[in-house]
């Protein structure tokens, strides 16, 4: 017994020491399989604009992150032409040659390419390749391609047809023309994936606060001052101040011109790890290009950049004294974005000077009052609480409400003129106080069909998690001002008092289709009302159900 | 010498004959424009249905519904209606399912688009048009019936529809027929009901009622909420005019409804057709016109033997 005692602890030893031994290497390989985001990063689709179709072979898949981590943290000049001094031009190749000649054009890339690759092989190096397709990598493979048959047709018995693609060409190379092909032009079904954006580089704020702590406030090395204002500020003797430094608007990058941020940034952080200084940033594509966005919670931690910034203040035009002034928390909305920008444009002068009430040449003729209120941009007040009414726990309700500020006193709450208005934090009401006693709690909805059997409705459930989604959001607590609000996403167009019954969905919602052209029946509205919900907030099938059966059960079943 | 001349007669002739024909062909473009402007409008009494994308949520019921209504469908297992896998795959309508359902996901972070497709009964049917025999008819209140009694087979109306509709019965040797949806003209529709699958949808993404109604429901929506539609009824003008419109929150073409153009494809063809043998004019005009040259030609022959 003993021994047999004994060799199961030798079999469980040896097997868990092989276990470990097995795991331990695991973590190890997988920064090389795995598709983090730095990876993810350094993928950069290398095609010339405008030959597009014109192309005998796919793009090139070109593998930035790669080449730089091959040949070295420091080896921009492989491939980038030095600027006289002041860093690197990062276009490729070194001399790209002036002309909109695509032959030109596409030997100076081969040229390039292949002459380094052919040099490192002779060199016995490590080096890529240098074959056409090695490089031109076609990305649908066969496999992929499965053809819808017309239900006729019997595959068993069809011996004639083997393979498709002995007969059939490729009748398409992207993925966006695959679903419009018929079997008979050979349909492919599963296409390439859609192209993965590259990921936007994440400086915020606290990437600013940990620049200028390192470069010792130096804002000249990456902002500029206007030659106007540096004049005015030497004659007074006075330093500038955070207001008075612009930002370059950072213009789309092409292959051939550069952008902004990759001539200062990348350059900066090039010659400082070249002259070997320890404090310096990061060259590698992956490094920079993380899509961070940090959540108010993180942006707590960050610090506040002190550009004498008051942290509450009464927006009020000089100009406009019409309407009342706006409360407005400029730190709160300070964790709620990434960088200043987000909100001001290339410095963070007030909107009143470029915008006036009349608009002026140097806003693009974008008055004042639009500069708050214009829906379609992001900038502005309204048009960014627009975007927080899209997001999937608040489009539920907001997307069955015709646009809420059109309502008769929505303007008072934001021109309410009183800072006090900021404290104020108001939480729903409960719903039992609400809800009339008699709709509290589980009750059936009334029988429409033949098939399906009745529904559980829980009234006061719904209401709770309405709450719930309500007081977790301080911009829905600002704004949901009446204690009824929550209750007008589905009760939409009654009066709403607490305690008291709204007039039935029946009132207006007949149960004969024919009876109201253009106003869905009882049936539809309970439909679309219910699923319209549910599938604009994407919550799990048991929470929120999306089939019928997740309702109400089948009858036949 | 003989030779030359008859070649030049020949090279006379044949100059002559290719004027003449020009001077049908535009005698005929010019009945033809006439033959358009006389058509009666068939948008005016015309019964419809509009269909918004942006509601249906894939249940099938619609498919469903239509098996029930046409008993000559094949009868099918309890669940398929309810089986999701089937939009794996683009469907089209064929023999056995007059509708389907397909989804589409155009942008993937959003959510899928289903398209409901049935016959569109369009206002100027090319089907219709390409009928041989007349078994397919446009009713005045909107559907476009098929007879099979009048059928011969020839499936000029599967290659005419520009939808690609119309299926044929492959699988029957005997007695095949071309199937496709029937507006449930003479099931429900003569009874004054609205077809099987719009009174089955829970969502209610079809409303039935007529044409110039639903034109204006459809725009009202559109002008109520820009942001959820393309701005554009389809069917309203395109191929001349369907019943069947849809409205969509994605470019029409990501959901498979192909860009037609508004002129009616019959329109096209019709006119054409129909002038050449109106009142069996120019033909005779054609034949008289042949009749001419070979008198003129065998006088000119008689005149140069009577000269030599």
């Amino acid at each position: 017994m003993k021994k047999i005692i004994a060799a199961v602890a030798i079999i469980t030893c040896a097997y868990s020491v092989l276990y470990a031994a097995q795991s331990t290497p695991e973590p190890a390989q997988e920064p090389a399989g795995s598709m983090d985001n730095a990876t993810r990063a350094g993928h950069i689709l290398l095609s010339l604009p405008g030959i597009q179709n014109g192309l005998t072979r796919p793009e090139v898949n070109f593998d930035h992150e790669k080449h730089s981590r091959a040949l070295g943290e420091t080896s921009c000049r492989t491939c980038h032409a030095d600027n006289q001094g002041k860093g690197l031009i990062f276009t490729f190749p070194k001399n790209l040659p002036e002309t909109d000649d695509e032959e030109i054009l596409m030997n100076a890339w081969h040229n390039a390419c292949i002459a380094c690759h052919n040099e490192r092989s002779l060199e016995d190096k490590q080096t890529g390749p240098i074959t056409c397709g090695q490089c031109h990598i076609r990305k649908t493979t066969k496999a992929e391609h499965v053809p819808i048959l017309p239900p006729y047709y019997e595959p068993v018995r069809d011996t004639y047809h083997g393979k498709c693609l002995n007969c059939h060409s490729e009748p398409m190379r992207s993925a966006e023309d695959a679903p419009m092909l018929d079997w008979k032009k050979f349909q492919i079904l599963r296409g390439n994936p859609p192209e993965e954006q590259i990921p936007k580089a994440g400086f915020d704020y606290q990437r600013h606060a940990l620049h200028s702590q390192t470069l010792d406030k130096d804002c000249g090395l990456c902002h500029y001052l206007p030659s106007q204002k540096q004049q005015e500020l030497e004659d007074e003797g006075l330093t500038p101040q955070c207001r008075d430094w612009l930002l370059e608007p950072d213009p789309e990058g092409s292959w051939r011109k550069e952008d902004y941020a990759h001539t200062r940034c990348v350059n900066c952080h090039f010659t400082r790890t070249e002259a070997r200084e320890i404090k310096t940033g990061p060259l590698l594509c992956g490094e920079c290009h993380t899509a961070t966005a940090r959540t108010p919670e993180q942006m707590l931690d960050v610090v506040r950049s002190d550009c004498q910034q008051k942290e509450k203040i009464l927006i009020r035009s000089k100009e406009i004294t019409v309407m009342d002034a706006v409360p407005f928390n400029h730190a709160q909305h300070q964790l709620r974005t990434q960088a200043c920008q987000d909100c001001h444009h290339n410095g963070i002068q007030p909107c009143h000077e470029c915008h006036t009430k009349t608009g002026d040449e140097k806003a693009e003729f974008v008055t004042l009052a639009q500069a708050f209120h214009r829906e379609s941009s992001s900038r502005s007040c309204v048009g960014c609480h627009e975007t927080q009414k899209q997001k999937p726990e608040c489009a539920g309700c907001h997307q069955q409400l015709s646009a809420p500020q059109a309502a008769t006193g929505a303007c008072a709450t934001c021109h309410s003129n009183s800072l006090e208005a900021l404290e104020r934090i108001r939480k729903a009401a409960p719903p039992e106080d609400l809800i009339a006693p008699d709709v509290q709690g589980t009750w059936q909805i009334e029988k429409l069909g033949e098939d399906y059997a009745k529904v559980q409705f829980n009234h006061l459930e719904i209401t709770q998690a309405l709450k719930a989604v309500s007081d977790a959001s301080p911009l829905a607590r600002y704004f949901h001002t009446n204690d009824m609000t929550l209750c007008a996403g589905c009760h939409h167009y009654s009066p709403l008092e607490p305690k008291k019954k709204v007039p039935s969905c029946r009132t207006c919602h007949d149960t004969k289709p024919e009876s109201m052209p253009g106003r869905p029946d009882l049936m539809g509205a309970y439909h679309q009302q219910c699923l319209g919900c549910h599938r604009t907030t994407g919550a799990a099938e048991e929470k929120m159900p999306q089939t019928c059966n997740g309702c109400h059960a089948h009858k036949q079943q | 010498m003989d030779a030359m001349h008859t070649s030049n007669s020949d090279c006379m002739n044949r100059r002559k004959f290719i004027k003449y024909i020009g001077l049908t062909g535009a005698a005929t473009l010019g009945a033809a424009r006439g033959a358009q402007a006389q058509q009666k409008n068939p948008a005016e009494q015309s019964l419809a249905v509009l269909v918004d994308t942006t509601l249906c949520v894939g249940c099938r019921a619609c498919e469903q519904a239509c098996n029930e209504i046409n008993p000559d469908l094949p009868i099918v297992p309890n669940d398929f209606f309810s089986d999701d896998s089937v939009f794996e795959h683009r469907r089209r309508m064929n023999a056995s399912a007059f509708t389907v359902v397909n989804r589409y996901q155009p942008d993937k972070k959003d959510a899928p688009v289903y398209v409901k497709f049935q016959c569109m009964h369009c206002l100027y049917p090319a089907c219709v048009s390409a009928c041989l025999v007349g078994a397919m008819t446009r009713d005045a209140g909107g559907a476009v019936v098929y007879d099979e009694k009048k059928c011969i087979g020839c499936r000029y109306c599967m290659a005419a529809c520009p939808f690609q509709v119309p299926a044929y019965e492959y699988a029957a040797a005997l007695t095949p027929r071309v199937r496709k949806c029937t507006f449930c003209f003479k099931t429900r529709l003569i009874q004054g009901e609205t077809p099987a699958c719009v009174s089955a949808c829970p969502m209610r993404v079809m409303t039935f009622g007529s044409r110039a109604e639903l034109i204006a429901l459809g725009h009202e929506r559109i002008r109520k909420n820009p942001k959820q539609y393309i701005p554009h009824i389809y069917g309203e003008n395109e191929a001349g005019g369907t019943t069947w419109m849809y409205l969509a929150a994605v470019p029409f073409e990501q959901i498979d409804l192909p860009n037609l153009g508004y002129h009616s494809l019959p329109g096209y063809t019709e006119p054409v057709q129909h002038a050449l043998f109106k009142w069996f004019l120019p033909p005779l005009g054609l034949f008289a016109a042949l009749a001419g040259a070979m008198w003129y030609n065998k006088r000119r022959n008689k005149n140069n033997d009577d000269t030599k």
